[in-house]
């Protein structure tokens, strides 16, 4: 089901907490609502559930006006941050519940029961209580539980961030797995870039309650719409190098070097800018260099090794080659590529194309 | 890893020396004055003087142990009366209270209105003394101008003269009963109502469970180990009924002497008639009924806690 917000707004107080929010989620998708904490993200998966009231806007379900529904007429599958399962129940019994509410018969429900247990693997705990298990196998039961009444939207609010590091891998690769074979719209709230980026089919960036831009992981990271969107994504995050324009080339702050780029609209002479450029969008050693830098410290990562260069009195970091002839204390000659590097208004964040 | 051999760990235990063992000793040993003199020491003399036969204040004589006193309060028809009123007084009083507590707790846990005022008349029979508050209810009690029996002729039901017609007596008694165990077990619930996540309810509801639902299948049994804690607290207290019979009778047991309870009778045998052997004899049988009744509910409870 194809979910829609029109102007969506929410205020607690004189915190707006969500402001103007209109996006379209589409059918059998996965979506991610991403942004640092306090930026809306849950507040919005509560108003899609009707967990919470709007303050304005509106909410579609396909072509169905929901914003003022009630949870349980709305047909959603809600997993909880700390998953909230019956304590007092067994696994079965956890994911009849829904089910026992809405009067399915008992044989129909445990059948039910039973093929999503098989669905999430959690077959041989059906008869064990909530706390009898780890926090994967509680996010599996819980899952379970939202698809039980067979809904038409699942919602998980930060479903990972309960679970340990290496959980946190597997169980996102499960919430993708699972949410192929149930063909079901589903949308989860993270403030873990990766997570979103890893998963998502679409990822929906936000800050402090305004949508910043929305579009496939990939884009979001190749072609970010403003400098927020290019420091939230990426590992280790984008450097980001201040300057002015002058003559058309980017002269970096507190340094000679200048260096041309390709845009198709420069900023006009004077502008202060900031040029964006990703770690490993930085060729060392290049034919043509196009600049010097210092080296300031050298970090092996496996494959790669990171540098930390000196440009002036700005610093940023490099993924060169394992074999660059690049030491603390020495120079070393660089040209930027012309992928993910990206310049943007100093004062406003937004992007010069 | 070899199979089977774990490495024995050595447990180490805190050498008694007099720095671990008198020194905290000293800081305990105000507390411990108090329980040994006003406590142990009365308990346990309580238990000799039950078995002490033909025992004597003043000279605090007696002829030998024996089951004497248990057989004089036995063949006493006062005793039996005792028993049969607390037992009723017990059986009648904790359930009902108890489930009006729960209805009461709910209400105040919930979001409405004015729920600082009805906090404060709840708790209202925790702060206010036992005799003022059964003198007032004493009041309410009268035949010809007390407000209960204004609001039965409200609904046409003739007035009862509950104080001084001895077939009512027990029934006002289990009334004032009610009311005042509730404060402390609203108080208990309450508690047990705060460690129930919120969350549970927000994902019920979304569900689509409606209140009794919620109530019955979730609420109820994660309270249950609360609820079971209340009752074992309630079912002795109710068995020690004495000081609420007190104000409303002017001291005696019931207006023709027939509301005898276990303690009364404890309490009259020793004050008004220097009975000390049978009154020691009541007081190990309460204690023997208390315990039972509080290793059966143990035991039950023991199943309620469900998760």
């Amino acid at each position: 089901m194809q979910i829609r917000t029109e102007h969506l707004l929410k205020r607690f107080g004189d915190v707006t907490a969500v402001n103007d929010l209109t996006v379209t989620l589409a059918d059998g998708k996965l979506v991610a609502l991403l942004g640092p904490s306090g930026c809306g993200k849950t507040t919005i998966l509560s108003m899609l559930s009707g967990i919470l009231p709007v303050t304005g806007g509106k909410v579609f379900f396909n072509d169905r006006d929901v914003t003022d529904l009630a949870p349980d007429k709305r047909n959603v599958g809600l997993v909880f941050q700390n998953y909230a399962l019956y304590p007092h129940m067994t696994v079965m019994q956890n994911i009849c519940f829904p089910m026992e509410i809405k009067r399915v018969p008992k044989a129909e429900r445990i059948k039910r029961a039973n093929e999503l247990a098989e669905m999430v693997h959690i077959t041989p705990l059906l008869k064990r209580k909530p706390a009898e298990l780890s926090g994967g196998q509680q996010q599996r039961v819980a899952i379970a539980r939202a698809l039980a009444k067979q809904p038409d939207i699942l919602l998980l609010d930060e479903p990972l961030s309960n679970l340990d590091a290496k959980l946190r891998v597997e169980m996102r690769e499960e919430i993708r797995r699972i949410q192929r074979q149930a063909k079901i719209t589903t949308v989860f709230v993270t403030h873990d870039q990766e997570e979103a980026s890893s998963i998502a089919d679409q990822v929906v960036l936000l800050k402090t309650g305004v949508l910043q831009q929305q579009d496939t992981a990939r884009n979001l990271y190749d072609q970010p719409c403003n400098l927020f969107v290019a420091d939230f994504l990426g590992n280790p995050p984008i450097n980001k190098m201040a300057g002015v324009i002058h003559d058309g080339r980017f002269v970096f702050e507190g340094s000679d070097s200048a260096i041309a780029l390709e845009q198709d609209k420069m900023p006009p002479e004077g502008t202060k800018t900031v040029l964006a450029i990703r770690a490993e969008s930085v060729i060392a050693v290049p034919d043509r260099p196009q600049l010097s830098a210092a080296v300031v410290e050298r970090y092996t990562l496996g494959k790669d090794e990171l540098v930390r260069l000196q440009v002036g009195t700005q610093q940023m970091r490099a993924y060169v080659a394992g074999d660059t002839p690049a030491q603390p204390g020495g120079q070393l000659a660089i040209a930027l590529k012309k992928t993910g590097v990206f310049l943007f208004d100093a004062a406003s964040g937004e992007r010069y194309l | 890893m070899t199979e089977g051999r774990l490495p024995r760990r050595r447990v180490d235990t805190a050498k008694l020396t007099p720095r671990t063992f008198w020194e905290p000793l000293l800081f305990l040993a105000p507390f411990l004055v108090g329980l040994i003199i006003f406590t142990v020491y009365p308990f346990i003399n309580v238990f000799a003087l039950s078995f002490k036969q033909d025992y004597n204040l003043l000279t605090q004589a007696f002829s030998g142990y024996g089951f004497d006193n248990y057989k004089t309060i036995f063949a006493d028809p006062n005793f039996a009366n005792a028993l049969r009123n607390t037992g009723i007084y017990v059986a009648v009083v904790v359930p009902i209270s108890t489930a009006l507590s729960l209805l009461a707790a709910s209400l105040l846990n919930s979001d409405i209105r004015l729920k600082g005022l009805f906090q404060t008349c709840y708790f209202l029979p925790m702060v206010t003394s036992i005799t003022a508050v059964g003198l007032v209810w004493k009041w309410m009690f009268n035949y010809d101008y007390g407000i209960i029996n204004y609001f039965l002729s409200l609904f046409g039901v003739n007035a009862i003269n509950w104080l001084n017609n001895p077939q009512y007596n027990l029934a006002a008694l289990i009334i004032y009963g009610i009311w005042d165990m509730m404060p402390m077990t609203i108080i208990l619930l309450l508690s047990g109502y705060q460690n129930i996540n919120p969350q549970y309810y927000t994902a019920a509801k979304a569900d689509g469970a409606k209140t009794w639902c919620i109530f019955r299948r979730i609420t109820l049994p994660l309270l249950a180990p609360t609820l079971g804690l209340t009752m074992i607290i309630n079912i002795i207290y109710a068995s020690k009924v004495f000081t609420e019979l007190f104000p409303l009778f002017n001291g005696k047991p019931g207006s023709a002497y027939s509301l005898y309870t276990v303690v009364y009778y404890l309490y009259d045998m020793f004050y008004n008639k220097w009975q000390l052997g049978p009154a020691s004899a009541s007081a190990v049988v309460l204690f023997a009924i208390v315990l039972v009744l509080t290793i059966i509910q143990l035991y039950i409870q023991r199943n309620w806690k469900n998760y």
